[in-house]
């Protein structure tokens, strides 16, 4: 026999049969691994628009500047001992006496 | 079966056909098979290799499969058995700092061999050559496909790949002649 003669061999058609299952197993699993990932990259981009939709809002409706009150940048003003003053944080700051 | 009509398969089975996929895997496999088989030796281990080039080919975005689906399977089964040859080699080395002698079967001409004995020579015989001249001499003398089908797969100019099949088949002929073997 001449290694020639080897290109006309041909595989048990058991082997074939086993061969396939195994191809469409693992098809079905990597189409469920992709679709699973898929979702979980949903999930996380929903999560993140959510939180971007709603965090700013509930940022803005805390109580950070209090209109009766003046700030820093309020025209006009100067702070003194005993006036109170609205910061960022929504805090009101009272200007405490100085005892000397 | 021609590369426009594997081509047309892939093109159904992109589209949801199933049966399609499965008349293109049926009509690839055999060739494939024994291309990666002899390549590294092991049958389960070239299942996996044939196996992940399938999917592979089935995941493809329908618009850019391949217009020869025969020769892109190739290539992709050929490299990946080419880095497992090349990670097997450089665990070898280190494992021994030694080198891989051929050592002959006793006795047994071509004549009197059957197929099976002569794929375990054969697979001594190979399994003392470099992955890529090993790829080389399978794809040209075993599977005999032409030098730009041997140098596309390989993804190598046509003469480094004549010049592989040569190299392979001067070692070769060394080691199958005490076997009685013509290369």
């Amino acid at each position: 026999m001449r290694i020639e003669e080897l290109r006309h061999a041909r595989r048990p058609e058991a082997d074939w049969d086993v061969f396939m299952a195994a191809l469409y197993t693992r098809r079905k699993h990597e189409r469920r691994r992709k679709a699973m990932s898929w979702a979980a990259a949903a999930a996380i981009f929903l999560a993140a628009l959510v939180s971007f939709w709603f965090l700013p809002r509930t940022e803005s409706a805390r109580p950070s500047l209090r209109a009766d009150v003046p700030t820093l940048s309020s025209p006009l003003f100067t702070p003194t001992t005993g006036d109170a003053m609205a910061v960022a944080s929504g805090t009101v700051l009272v200007i405490p006496e100085v005892h000397t | 079966m021609t590369a426009s009509f594997l081509a047309g398969l892939l093109h159904a089975a992109h589209k949801g056909d199933e049966a399609a996929f499965r008349k293109l895997v049926e009509a690839t496999r055999e060739r494939l098979f024994w291309t990666v088989r002899r390549m590294v030796g092991r049958e389960a281990l070239a299942d996996e290799i044939l196996q992940d080039a399938y999917l592979a080919l089935w995941s493809l975005p329908a618009r850019s499969g391949p217009d020869n689906p025969e020769a892109w399977l190739r290539r992709t089964c050929v490299n990946r058995a080419l880095d497992h040859l090349r990670r097997e080699e450089t665990k070898a080395r280190q494992a021994s700092e030694g080198t891989l002698d051929f050592l002959p079967a006793p006795g047994g001409l071509e004549e009197t061999m059957g197929v099976l004995e002569l794929e375990a020579a054969l697979h001594r015989a190979l399994s003392t050559l470099p992955p890529q001249e090993r790829a080389a001499f399978v794809l040209r003398v075993i599977e005999g496909l032409d030098y730009p089908q041997v140098a596309s797969s390989l993804d190598v100019s046509e003469s480094t790949a004549r010049n592989q099949v040569m190299q392979a088949r001067r070692k070769l002929e060394k080691a199958l002649a005490a076997l009685g073997i013509k290369a």
